[in-house]
C-alpha cells in the first residue's frame, strides 16, 4: 500500500471524531462538517478580482507560495527558480520519512487526500534571508470548497529559515479545509514559523497541523495568530528528540460573533536538557468561544528539562466561553516546569485610570486590549507582518469591522 | 471652584463619607488630613468619579455645574486631575502611549488644536524636566517595575502634560524618600497658578513642608471636624490625632 492509501484505511477504520472524542470534544467539527461531501471534486482555482487583494495577499515580501482552494497556482506563486533551495515534489519516500501518522482522523484525512504540497530543504548551513510564504487562499461560488493541502520543511543542519502561512478566505466563501505542515529542524538548525487567520470568515471550518521534530541545538519558535473563522482547530505538535534544543510557541485567538477557536498544543520532551515556553491568550468576544488545550510531555530520560506554559483569557461579555485545559505528564523527576491559566474581564482599576486621564471607555477598552495583544505579536520577528496584524488588530479592537 | 455640600457616600453598604462641606477657590491649596481610615482617599476618589462609591446624600459643584453628574472622562477632561494613591501598573501599555490620547481629548474639550506628534514630543521634553523623569522610563510598560519615586513622579508628570484646573493629590508622598518628595512637591508648585486649585490629600505633615497650604481640613469619620491653617498641621505634627478623636467623640 502507498502511503495515501495506508493512510485512507486507517481513516476509514477511525472515521471522524464522535463526540466522545476526548481531542475534538470541544470542537464539533464533525458536526459541522454534515453539509460538506467529503469525496467532492477539486474546485476550480479561478481568482477573483477585488479591490486590496494583493496586499491581502502579498503584505509582506519574500517568496510566495499560493494554493487557490488547495491547488498550487503557478500563476500567483513567486517564480520557483528563485527559491534559493532546494523544492521539489512530495515523494513516496518523503512522506514516509518526514510525514508520522498520529491518531487524529483529520490528519489521516489529509495524509490520504492532500491534493498538493512541496517539499522544501535548506542547505547545510543556509541562513534563507527572505521569509517564505504560504499563502492559502479560498474562493468561489456556490457549494462548499473542500481543500487539503500539505508541506513539508527539512531545515538542514545549523541553517535558518522563516515560514509564514497564510490563510485568507475569500467572501464568506463555506471551505472546509485541512493543512499541514511538516518540519524537521536538524541540529544547530532554527525555524520560525507564523500562522495567521486575518479574515472574518463565517463559513469557513479549518483543521490545521504542524508537526515539529527538533534534533540537537535546535531552535523552533511558533507565532499562531488566529483573528476570527467559523470554526478553527490548530493542532501544534512539536517533539524534542534531543538534547539542547529551545521551543516557543505563542499564540493569540480572538473570535467574535458566534465562531470558535480551538488551539490543541503538545510538546514531546523525549530528551535530557531542552526547554520550551508556551504562552497562549485570547479575547472572546460576543457569543463566541475559545480553547486551549495545551499538553507538556515529560519523559523519563528527559531530565533537566525546562518547560513553562501559560494561558490567560479576556472575556468581553457573558455570553462567551472558554475551555481552558493544561496538562502536564511528568515522568522525570529532575524537571522544572510550570502552567498557570487566568480567564477574567479587563481590570477595572485600569479603565478607571485611564479614563481619568481623559480617555473614553471605548479607547481605554482599546488599548488595554491592544496591549494584551502585543505580548503575543511582539513575537513576530518579520516587521511587515507584525505591524499588519498590529494594524488589523487596531481596527478590530476599536470595533469589529474590518 | 469646587462646593461641595453636605456629601455623603458609601462602599458595598459602608458608609464612608457622612456629609462633608468644603468649598475651593482657584488659586487655593487645600490639605486634607486624618487618621487612617477617616474617608480622606474616598473622597479622592469621589470627586475624580469612581464608580465603586455611591453618593447618597449632598451635592458637589464644580465651575457651575452639577460634578456628579459628569462620567469620569467628562471630569478628567474639564480640568479635575487625580494623582493616585496606587498608581496601577499596566502591562504593554507606556505612558506616552495613552497620553497623547489624554492630552489632545482635554484640549479638544477646551477647543483647542490637537497637538500633532511633534508638539506632542516638545511639550513632552519640556514637562519631563520638572519632574527631573527620564524618556526610557516614559516608554516603559506604565508603573510596571517602576521605584515608588518613578510611580509618583509620573503622575505629577502626567499632570504637568494635562495642566489641569483642579489637582487631587492623593496621598501623593507616601513611598516617597526625602529627594523624591522634594522633585515631586516642586513639580507640584511649579504648576500652581491663580486660575488652578490643588487638593493634597496626606497623612503626615511633611508633605506640606513642600506644598505649603493655605487651609488645612482634618477629616474624621467621614466629616470635616476641624478646619485652619497650616498651623494647624504642625500641631497635628506635634500632638498625632488622638486629640482630635477624643474631642469629637466626647461630643457625640
Amino acid at each position: 500500500m502507498t502511503f495515501r492509501e495506508e493512510a485512507l484505511e486507517r481513516f476509514r477504520q477511525t472515521g471522524l471524531p464522535s463526540k466522545k472524542s476526548e481531542a475534538y470534544k470541544y470542537s464539533p467539527i464533525s458536526g459541522a462538517l454534515k453539509n460538506i461531501d467529503l469525496t467532492g471534486d477539486a474546485r476550480s482555482n479561478e481568482v477573483p478580482i477585488i479591490d486590496g487583494l494583493p496586499e491581502r495577499l502579498f503584505h509582506t515580501e519574500g517568496h510566495h507560495i499560493v494554493f487557490v482552494n488547495g491547488n498550487f497556482s503557478r500563476e500567483l506563486s513567486s517564480d520557483y527558480r528563485q527559491i534559493p533551495f532546494e523544492a521539489g515534489n512530495l515523494t513516496e519516500t518523503f512522506l514516509r520519512q518526514h510525514c508520522k501518522y498520529n491518531e487524529d482522523p483529520f490528519a489521516l484525512l489529509n495524509h490520504s487526500s492532500f491534493r498538493s504540497g512541496f517539499l522544501f530543504k535548506t542547505g547545510p548551513g543556509q541562513q534563507v534571508e527572505a521569509p517564505v510564504i504560504i499563502t492559502h487562499l479560498f474562493s468561489g461560488n456556490g457549494g462548499p470548497i473542500q481543500s487539503h493541502v500539505k508541506n513539508v520543511f527539512v531545515v538542514q543542519k545549523n541553517s535558518s529559515i522563516q515560514v509564514v502561512e497564510n490563510f485568507v478566505a475569500l467572501d464568506n466563501v463555506e471551505v472546509f479545509d485541512t493543512t499541514s505542515l511538516h518540519c524537521t529542524v536538524e541540529e544547530g538548525a532554527s525555524m520560525e514559523h507564523y500562522i495567521t487567520h486575518t479574515e472574518k470568515n463565517t463559513n469557513q471550518i479549518h483543521v490545521g497541523f504542524s508537526n515539529v521534530v527538533q534534533k540537537k541545538d535546535s531552535r523552533y519558535r511558533n507565532v499562531t495568530v488566529s483573528l476570527d473563522g467559523k470554526m478553527i482547530r490548530n493542532n501544534l505538535y512539536v517533539n524534542l528528540e534531543a538534547e539542547g534544543c529551545h521551543t516557543d510557541l505563542y499564540g493569540l485567538y480572538t473570535p467574535t460573533g458566534k465562531n470558535h477557536i480551538d488551539n490543541y498544543t503538545t510538546v514531546d520532551h523525549r530528551i535530557a536538557n531542552s526547554s520550551s515556553n508556551e504562552l497562549y491568550k485570547g479575547i472572546i468576544d460576543d457569543q463566541a468561544s475559545g480553547v486551549f488545550n495545551g499538553r507538556i510531555f515529560v519523559r523519563p530520560d528527559a531530565q533537566n528539562t525546562n518547560a513553562f506554559q501559560s494561558n490567560k483569557n479576556i472575556l468581553l461579555t457573558e455570553n462567551v466561553t472558554v475551555h481552558a485545559k493544561p496538562q502536564l505528564e511528568i515522568w522525570a523527576d529532575d524537571v522544572k516546569c510550570s502552567h498557570g491559566c487566568t480567564s477574567g474581564q479587563l481590570d477595572d482599576a485600569s479603565l478607571f485610570y485611564l479614563c481619568a486621564r481623559g480617555l473614553n471607555k471605548q479607547q481605554a477598552r482599546a488599548l488595554l486590549l491592544k496591549a494584551f495583544t502585543s505580548e503575543v505579536i511582539n513575537e513576530i520577528n518579520i516587521v511587515p507582518l507584525r505591524e499588519r496584524l498590529d494594524k488589523i488588530l487596531e481596527t478590530k479592537l476599536l470595533k469589529d469591522v474590518y | 471652584m469646587l462646593k461641595i455640600n453636605n456629601l455623603h457616600a458609601k462602599v458595598e453598604e459602608k458608609n464612608i463619607l457622612n456629609g462633608i462641606d468644603l468649598e475651593i477657590k482657584a488659586g487655593e491649596v487645600h490639605a486634607i488630613m486624618g487618621p487612617n481610615g477617616s474617608g480622606k482617599s474616598t473622597l479622592a476618589s469621589v470627586l475624580a468619579g469612581k464608580e465603586d462609591y455611591e453618593v447618597t446624600e449632598g451635592s458637589v459643584e464644580y465651575d457651575g455645574a452639577d460634578l456628579l453628574e459628569m462620567n469620569v472622562e467628562e471630569r478628567a477632561r474639564k480640568g479635575i486631575f487625580l494623582a493616585f494613591q496606587y498608581p496601577v501598573e499596566i502591562p504593554g501599555v507606556s505612558t506616552t502611549n495613552f497620553l497623547k490620547t489624554a492630552v489632545n481629548q482635554v484640549r479638544e474639550s477646551r477647543g483647542q488644536e490637537a497637538l500633532d506628534a511633534v508638539a506632542f514630543l516638545k511639550l513632552m521634553k519640556e514637562k519631563m524636566k520638572l519632574v527631573e523623569i527620564d524618556q526610557a522610563l516614559l516608554s516603559r510598560s506604565l508603573n510596571e517595575g517602576f521605584s515608588g519615586g518613578e510611580k509618583k513622579r509620573n503622575e505629577i508628570f502626567q499632570m504637568a502634560m494635562l495642566g489641569p484646573k483642579l489637582a487631587i493629590l492623593d496621598e501623593t508622598d507616601s513611598g516617597l524618600d526625602i529627594d523624591a518628595l522634594r522633585i515631586v512637591a516642586n513639580g507640584v508648585n511649579a504648576l500652581k497658578t491663580k486660575d488652578n486649585a490643588t487638593i493634597v490629600v496626606t497623612h503626615y505633615q511633611r508633605l506640606l513642608d513642600y506644598i505649603v497650604p493655605d487651609f488645612v481640613h482634618v477629616l474624621y469619620k467621614g466629616r470635616i471636624v476641624k478646619s485652619g491653617t497650616k498651623d494647624l498641621a504642625f500641631e497635628l505634627e506635634k500632638k498625632g490625632y488622638d486629640w482630635i478623636k477624643e474631642e469629637v467623640d466626647a461630643t457625640v
